[in-house]
């Protein structure tokens, strides 16, 4: 255990620091982006792109920002359990709401 | 005496089985629920605007500049918080007051924009009781609104301890309800005024 702890430790030093500014730049590009598509495919058939640009950003802050790309297993758990939690009931939802727009 | 050795030794122990500091792994346990409740509430817009054909004739009468200009501040946010936690780390004290300050303006320019695309939707009639996507809109934004005001809160809080103590976790802890918050925007954003 003593041997993990040491390990956490390391990596975290390890990092140096993610380029905080680049990953800014490219948020605001992909934002960019996301409102071009949105003005040229249309409200209507845009979500696709526009919800897949936003958990691109999503994952770039989780992992640079909130440094979970140098996180120990056990605080990864407790982001990424509720996840799980997340998209079961997403499932569990959508079979009725698939069905409320066939009707 | 006896009993307050054994309790010591358990404290310790129970420390040693998680390799994380207490303060990391709460403030993530609180995150945890954040994410099951504002992440519910989002994805129930989400599947909602699936099935209601009027989403897009409703949500052409938002204002994407207003807010494409609010996602810039929470980003910029994000950006100032996640460099204070970077200085923080060198222990540049006063760039993290400088960096946590910058964030905690940004939080109060977001809060500010809000009120005036609020102001202006219901000068144009666009209130909660008029249908079901505006009562999503103003149901969704505005507790999203009221987690910035909190994160914001949070960090002046910050700014105010690290006076009296210097703390890496507190400026970190601070910039991830920060980022979280960041997070939820970026699927509200599309949801109410790109799609």
């Amino acid at each position: 255990m003593e041997l993990e702890k040491e390990k956490s430790l390391k990596k975290e030093e390890a990092h140096h620091h993610p380029p905080y500014v680049t990953i800014y730049f490219i948020l605001l590009i992909l934002t960019f982006a996301s409102i071009i598509v949105a003005q040229l495919v249309g409200r209507e058939s845009s979500p696709p792109f526009v919800f897949t640009l936003s958990t691109i950003k999503a994952l770039l802050i989780a992992l640079f920002y909130m440094h979970l790309k140098y996180e120990n297993r056990w605080i990864i758990s407790l982001a990424i359990i509720p996840l799980i939690i997340f998209v079961i009931i997403l499932f569990v939802f959508m079979p009725d709401i698939l069905n409320s727009i066939k009707m | 005496m006896e009993e307050t050795k054994v309790l010591d030794r358990v404290e310790y122990e129970e420390y040693e089985s998680i390799p994380v500091s207490f303060r990391k792994f709460g403030f993530w346990i609180f995150l945890s629920g954040e994410i099951v409740i504002l992440g519910g509430i989002v994805a129930s817009g989400i599947l909602f605007r699936l099935s209601y054909p009027e989403w897009f004739a409703n949500s052409e009468h938002t204002n994407f500049i207003i807010s494409s200009i609010n996602t810039l501040v929470l980003l910029t946010g994000s950006l100032t918080a996640v460099l204070a936690h970077k200085y923080a780390t060198f222990h540049d004290w006063n760039k993290v007051q400088l960096f946590l300050g910058l964030t905690a303006l940004c939080g109060f320019t977001f809060v500010g924009i809000k009120f005036i695309e609020y102001s202006i939707e219901i000068h144009h009639g666009f209130i909660p009781t008029r249908n079901v996507f505006w009562m999503f809109y103003f149901g969704i934004t505005g507790l999203h609104g009221l987690h910035v005001l909190a994160g914001t809160l949070i960090i002046i809080g910050v700014m105010i301890y690290l006076r009296k103590k210097k703390v890496i976790e507190a400026v970190e802890n601070a910039g991830l309800y920060w980022h979280f918050v960041d997070i939820v925007w970026l699927y509200i954003f599309p949801l109410f005024y790109l799609t």
